[in-house]
């Protein structure tokens, strides 16, 4: 008999919940998902492409999961009021100081152990770091029906969020980055009340926008859009020395993109002429990010 | 930290907005590549753009092209921010497609 690969035998808790198979898969695609979008996000932000995957779902009592991520970390709480749900989102240590990095406009690096510890200025720009990864997952999450996330607490340690008891089941989504230097992990646990809501909201919801007249309308409703020709990161002290006949150089050779509601929609070639400008229609954003 | 230092770490976003247009959602959705959109310029004036700070009008600048590159001239900072209005457009279909 092979003694290689011996499965750990877990005892079955009576009052464990029951998740449907179907809300399952919804939920494991939603945050497969959200891993694409975090990587389009950072390759847009920093110009890096680093890969963010959800390698692993699982159901697990929060004690648990209290166990596995015993490290300081940047947690966020957050309660999904639409779908009467609670979650947090877990951003390792390694990877909040990579993020600082890269916002600071210096490149990812390996982390010492020692420089783990943040300045209170990190411990301000992680915060930040987080809010934006939450800000991600938050958009699919109002696309999917389950309502706009609402941060209540932050914190360093499961422990201290004060969310959820010990014995609560949560269903625990877990990411690893690859790629550019980056490393670190994402986690993001919901309470199994979210697994109830996310079917029962998207139906509606299908069944509203099908309606061939209120489409029609909605296809007329005028969209504001703003034509950006570049963005780009520059220190507070040089912001503050710009006076009026300045000049300086735009990123970009005749790149623009159409902006709607904070995200990017599309890519243009802008091209000037006496009379006009010609704004040419190139590639489509897979994610329609805040920017 | 001083504040000195404090301020010489921090970075902020700019961005440099050409125009604003108001298009149906219909036409938005129906951009197919190489679909162009045409936005009236006033003649013999450079074109305008506002530059913006974290999402903020901060200033107005004038654009100017000069060996493929393209480069901002600011002329003036805005201290009370007030958007400009839309801008007339039209839409030309790709014909190629």
């Amino acid at each position: 008999m092979s003694t290689d690969k011996v499965e750990k035998i877990e005892k079955y808790d009576l009052w464990r919940p029951v998740v449907r198979p179907e809300r399952r898969d919804t939920l494991e695609n939603l945050h497969q998902g959200v891993g694409l979008s975090w990587s389009q996000a950072l390759l847009e932000s920093f110009g890096h492409s680093a890969t963010i995957t959800c390698e692993a779902s699982s159901f697990e009592p929060f004690q648990r999961l209290c166990e596995t991520e015993q490290e300081p970390a940047e947690i966020a709480a957050f309660v999904l009021e639409r779908a009467q749900a609670m979650g947090l989102l877990l951003v390792s240590r390694q990877l909040t100081r990579n993020l600082i990095d890269l916002r600071l406009g210096g490149e990812a690096q390996p982390v010492a152990q020692e420089s783990l510890t943040l300045t209170p200025l990190e411990a301000a720009l992680a915060r930040d770091a987080t809010a934006s990864l939450l800000g991600h997952l938050g958009q699919s999450y109002v696309a999917s029906g389950l309502g706009e996330p609402k941060i209540n607490v932050h914190a360093n340690q499961l422990q201290d969020l004060g969310v959820f008891d010990p014995e609560d089941y949560v269903i625990v989504f877990r990411y690893t980055i690859s790629g550019a230097n980056i490393a670190g992990n994402i986690v993001v646990a919901l309470s199994t009340t979210v697994a109830n809501a996310i079917v029962a909201h998207s139906a509606p919801l299908r069944a509203d926008t099908q309606h061939t007249r209120l489409r029609s309308q909605a296809a007329m409703l005028p969209v504001e859009t703003e034509i950006l020709l570049g963005s780009w990161t520059v220190p507070l002290q040089e912001l503050i020395e710009l006076r009026p006949g300045d000049t300086f150089p735009l990123p970009g050779a005749d790149e623009g993109v159409l902006m709607t509601g904070g995200g990017r929609l599309l890519s243009l070639k802008v091209d000037f002429q006496p009379r006009l400008v010609k704004l040419w229609a190139q590639r489509r954003f897979k994610n329609h990010d805040k920017y | 930290m001083t504040n000195t230092e404090l301020v010489s770490q921090l970075r902020v976003t700019m961005s440099a907005v050409l125009c604003r247009l108001r298009v149906p959602a219909a036409v938005l959705s129906g951009l197919g590549e190489n679909d162009c959109i045409e936005v009236a310029q006033p003649a013999d004036v450079a074109p305008e753009v506002e530059l913006k700070v974290n999402g903020k009008l901060f200033a107005r600048a004038t654009l100017f092209e000069s060996e493929g590159s393209r480069f901002v001239r600011i002329t003036e900072l805005v201290s009370a921010p007030a958007q400009g209005g839309y801008q007339k457009w039209c839409l030309v279909k790709n014909e190629m497609k």
